[in-house]
């Protein structure tokens, strides 16, 4: 190969550049350009070559960044939601009132069926559900056909307990103090447990046969005042072997639990009962004249 | 020769170096360049957070389109797109070289001229991945973007997507949402005229706006018309035609979605609750409270009371649309029974001012705050609507300052009257011998029961509404007398679901017993009296006539003028004045007081809004009676002549003697009167 040489003239240039070769460069040149013009070449082969780097390519951009947070955004309802779901899941298939308030924590609400909360309000115990709402007045909502559902919310101090219509006006708003769940809870927790177990009911544990003895010594009236449903007791399948009285008094109510033996099992069932009732049972238990409440020990909260 | 050989070389040697950057750009370049998304549609998948008024009706979507396939949208429109962006797209490969060559010439070469080549899909990708800063390397990464789309996605997905995200303005993206915006119907039944107009837009949303540049819109739709003409779409008789037929623009004011003010605070509320990035990317549906109609007769009532106050006032009409200076209003009406907003005007223009007096204001209320005084003296002093104070002048000491001596309004004294008249003439000495005798605090008790959440400052002055409060609060706590005392929360959101429909929130319309019925009556029937024969009576001869109660306040100099009242099932606030403190003086040199300011903007309002309804009386409580008494001396009437005003009166409270003396001719500041052995 010549060494290349700088043209001397105008006329030795010219000939260089018109020769056949740069002639030939300038058309291959030329058609490509005129390529270029009619069908893209270029930029289908750049963009064929983008689109075979794509995946290799960072996520950025407007569109991204929007996915991105759409995700995000995404994520943080699903566990909103699912929140929500797992403990009203857990409300809405407790089978007692005490389940429901067990499975809210403060700030947490459920919303049940009117059929739901009847149910889990029948199995309340009579004096407590009485406290909580008349029965007559359920009836009456039933009757009147505008109540829909029931919210009850968990709040730092109690619960409150919504009746709401179809559109979430509320028709009666309870609300339940601490003690009086405590109570509930207590009432709840007792089964399965001996009453020796129950702090409370230490100073008052009474053989089953004296507890009725001195039950049937007293008037219908008190007895009543002492176990609202007694059929709730007869329904238990075992035998009462004692019973207890609570120290504690929550809105003029007192615990009694009856301590039921099947085979090796104890359970207790708790009943809550008219105070004045209990001071009456009281005196005939331990044998004192019936009269005021001096002497009592009773916490009333 | 020599010159010639060097410029020669000089020009290979820049067009090697020239071709080596553009490799070495090109190489350094699509490095960091963005991956496109496949398939091309995943661009709109993003579902939109949806708010719904009461009715149902849709009012805002936030992010998401609304997407429709190119089968979905009238060809005028995809035509005019194509006429006016890049009429050349079925022929490029998402570079138009002649048009960029053009392009490239002007900038150059015409001083002060800069012309843009983008196509289509070139605007595609700025708006997917880009931003909006005008640089060259973004620009040649915007074309790289281009080109691989423009390659792996077919002509009809591109334009699919692109007219299903370009911005429209006034929060319209994609064509259907803006077929909707503007005219109120869907991207299919596009005319030509509405197609040109739309397919206008997107060069400058704002500029272009047509609610609020209309002259100028049309003169863009005409631009369009003639590119369509010009490349053959349509002729240049029909481009004439559509350029003059008239455009039937849906009804908005400002061009902003219905309800701003109110979707302000329910979009605050929503992001302090869930999260900015959940609302605005998370798909929710929010039932809201609005009424769109009470909403839309709010708005209406506001801004023509404002410009017949503006032509009472002298004021000049807007130039340019600048508002500094303006006169302002706001409405706010809430439910009685459970606290939602139906309706909330947060000024005269959305879109000249976004600050919402309904809510972030707080103006002082003037007499718009007795009835809390006057339900206080009931409840603390045993008073009644029947007992007598004297109207006369009076010096409230103050602690480290000089005594309070108001005035009233008529600048006179009228000597003894009973409560419900003071109450309904808003006699001002008579309110701040009340608060006196309870204590700023106990009145301050009463408005916070009633809901009213702002400051109150615990001074005697308060009795004439010297605290700033909101329409909102007013209307809010007018609302517990409304519901016989019983106070409810305001709100603006009934539910919010998420994607799947999944409850995340939900309302309880639950109220609270904050005042005593008896006496939330008497106060509701004192306030019936200012509407039928007090400060607000021209609410009746304006022609509102359902039963209804309510209490004007207008503030020193006339900076701000009131009224709050309420039907049974609605209770309304409106307020008037300007956003710095102001005088508002009509062209006679008199003030603008709530009767003359607000009351017509609540009458108008109330009007509309209960058209067709039925009389509703307010429910009275078992244990209120009617009297008739003598409004000067508080007992009985004459048996014939004379004056009388029905009072209510509580059970206990006792009735009127027969002829008790003129208490007009007793020295002391008080009279006898129903309910002062209570004292």
């Amino acid at each position: 190969m010549a060494d290349w040489t700088e043209p001397n003239s105008l006329r030795e240039w010219a000939g260089r550049a018109f020769s056949l070769q740069p002639i030939a460069v300038g058309l291959i040149v030329l058609a490509l350009l005129m390529a270029e013009l009619r069908y893209d070449w270029l930029e289908r082969a750049v963009g064929a070559y983008l689109g075979s780097t794509n995946s290799e390519r960072p996520e950025s951009g407007a569109i991204w960044e929007k996915g991105r947070k759409t995700q995000v955004a995404r994520s943080a309802v699903e566990k909103l939601a699912a929140d929500l779901e797992s403990y009203q899941r857990v409300a809405r298939n407790a089978g007692s009132f005490s389940e429901v308030v067990e499975a809210l924590a403060p700030g947490q609400g459920v919303m049940l069926s009117t059929e739901h909360f009847r149910e889990i309000y029948r199995k309340l115990p009579a004096g407590f559900a009485a406290e909580l709402l008349s029965p007559f007045d359920l009836l009456r909502l039933v009757a009147e056909g505008r109540w829909s559902r029931a919210y009850l919310e968990r709040s730092a101090d109690g619960l409150v307990i919504y009746l709401l219509e179809p559109d979430n006006h509320v028709l009666r708003q309870v609300k339940v103090g601490a003690a009086a769940l405590n109570a509930l809870s207590r009432g709840s927790a007792a089964a399965g447990r001996s009453l020796d177990d129950l702090p409370d009911f230490q100073n008052r544990i009474y053989p089953a046969e004296r507890f009725f003895t001195a039950l049937a010594s007293l008037p219908e009236e008190v007895q009543r005042g002492l176990i609202a449903q007694p059929e709730r007791l007869l329904e238990v399948s075992g035998r009462i072997s004692r019973v207890g009285i609570s120290d504690e008094a929550v809105s003029g109510r007192v615990d009694v639990g009856f301590e039921i033996r099947a085979g090796a099992e104890r359970r207790v069932e708790m009943v809550h009962a008219q105070d004045w009732a209990v001071w009456r049972l009281r005196s005939a238990l331990e044998g004192r004249p019936a009269g005021g409440g001096a002497g009592s020990t009773y916490t009333i909260q | 020769m020599q010159r010639l050989m060097i410029f020669f070389y000089s020009v290979f040697l820049l067009l090697g170096v020239g071709a080596t950057m553009l490799v070495f750009l090109f190489l350094v370049v699509i490095r960091d360049l963005p991956q496109v998304p496949e398939p091309l549609s995943r661009i709109i998948e993003t579902p939109p957070t949806e708010i719904f008024a009461a009715t149902g009706e849709r009012i805002l979507l936030i992010g998401g389109r609304e997407v429709v396939p190119l089968n979905r949208v009238a060809p005028v429109f995809i035509q005019a797109v194509l006429a006016t962006e890049d009429h050349r797209f079925y022929a490029h490969s998402g570079l138009d070289k002649l048009r960029t060559l053009k392009a490239l010439w002007v900038t150059l070469f015409r001083p002060g001229r800069v012309e843009g080549a983008s196509t289509i899909t070139q605007q595609l990708a700025k708006n997917l991945f880009f931003s909006f800063q005008r640089t060259y390397t973004r620009k040649f990464r915007e074309l790289l973007v281009a080109l691989q789309i423009e390659s792996r996605f077919t002509k009809q997905e591109i334009l699919e997507a692109y007219i299903n995200q370009i911005p429209f303005g006034v929060g319209a993206h994609g064509v259907e949402q803006a077929a909707q915006v503007f005219f109120g119907k869907p991207a299919l039944q596009l005319t030509l005229a509405e197609a040109a107009l739309l397919a206008g837009l997107p060069k400058s949303p704002t500029r272009y706006n047509p609610f609020r540049y209309f002259e100028r819109a049309k003169g863009r739709q005409k631009v369009v018309l003639a590119r369509m003409s010009a490349v053959g779409n349509i002729t240049a008789e029909e481009a004439e035609k559509a350029g003059q037929a008239p455009l039937n623009l849906r009804e908005r004011s400002g061009g902003e979605p219905a309800g701003s003010y109110f979707l302000d605070v329910v979009l605050k509320e929503l992001e302090e609750r869930f999260g900015t990035d959940v609302v605005h990317h998370a798909g929710l549906k929010v039932f809201t409270t609005l009424d769109p109609q009470l909403q839309a007769l709010g708005v209406e009532s506001v801004q023509q009371g404002l410009d017949r106050l503006d032509r009472m006032l002298g004021v000049p009409a807007p130039v340019g649309g600048r508002s500094a200076g303006r006169l302002q209003g706001a409405l706010a009406a809430v439910e009685a029974h459970s606290g939602a907003v139906r309706a909330l005007v947060g000024g005269r223009d959305y879109a000249e001012s976004e600050f919402n007096r309904a809510v972030q204001s707080q103006r002082q209320p003037g007499s718009g705050f007795k009835p809390f005084v006057y339900y206080a003296a009931f409840e603390k002093l045993g008073l009644s609507p029947a007992s007598v104070l004297v109207d006369r002048r009076v010096a409230i000491p103050v602690a480290g300052q000089p005594p309070w001596s108001p005035r009233n309004f008529s600048g006179d004294f009228e000597g003894p009257m009973i409560l419900k008249r003071g109450l309904a003439h808003s006699v001002n000495s008579i309110a701040a011998q009340l608060v006196e005798r309870t204590g700023p605090a106990a009145v301050a008790d009463v408005a916070r029961r009633c809901g009213i959440k702002s400051p109150l400052a615990p001074v005697p002055s308060l009795a004439l509404g010297t605290s700033g409060v909101s329409p909102l609060e007013m209307a809010a706590a007018f609302a517990t007398f409304a519901a016989g005392g019983i106070a409810h929360e305001t709100f603006f959101i009934r539910r919010v679901e998420d994607f799947q429909g999944r409850i995340l929130q939900e309302r309880l319309m639950a109220g609270r017993r904050t005042l005593d019925p008896a006496i939330a009556f008497q106060l509701l029937d004192m306030m019936r009296a200012a509407l039928e024969e007090g400060t607000a009576r021209v609410v009746r001869q304006m022609g509102f006539s359902l039963p209804a109660a309510g209490k004007t306040g207008t503030t020193d100099e006339f900076n701000d003028a009131w009224l709050t009242g309420f039907t049974p099932t609605l209770s309304v606030a409106v307020w008037v004045g300007y956003d710095r403190a102001f005088s508002m003086r009509d062209t006679q040199g008199r003030g603008i007081t709530g009767g003359r300011g607000a009351a017509p903007i609540w009458a108008d309002f109330m009007r509309k809004a209960t058209a067709g309804e039925p009389p509703r009386e307010f429910p009275v409580p078992g244990n209120i009676r009617f009297v008739a008494v003598n409004p000067v001396t508080g007992q009985a009437p004459a048996l014939w002549g004379g004056s009388r005003m029905e009072v209510a009166l509580r059970e206990g409270q006792a009735p009127p003697a027969l002829f008790a003396p003129d208490p007009r001719e007793s020295a002391t500041g008080e009279s006898p009167g129903h309910g002062r052995d209570s004292n």
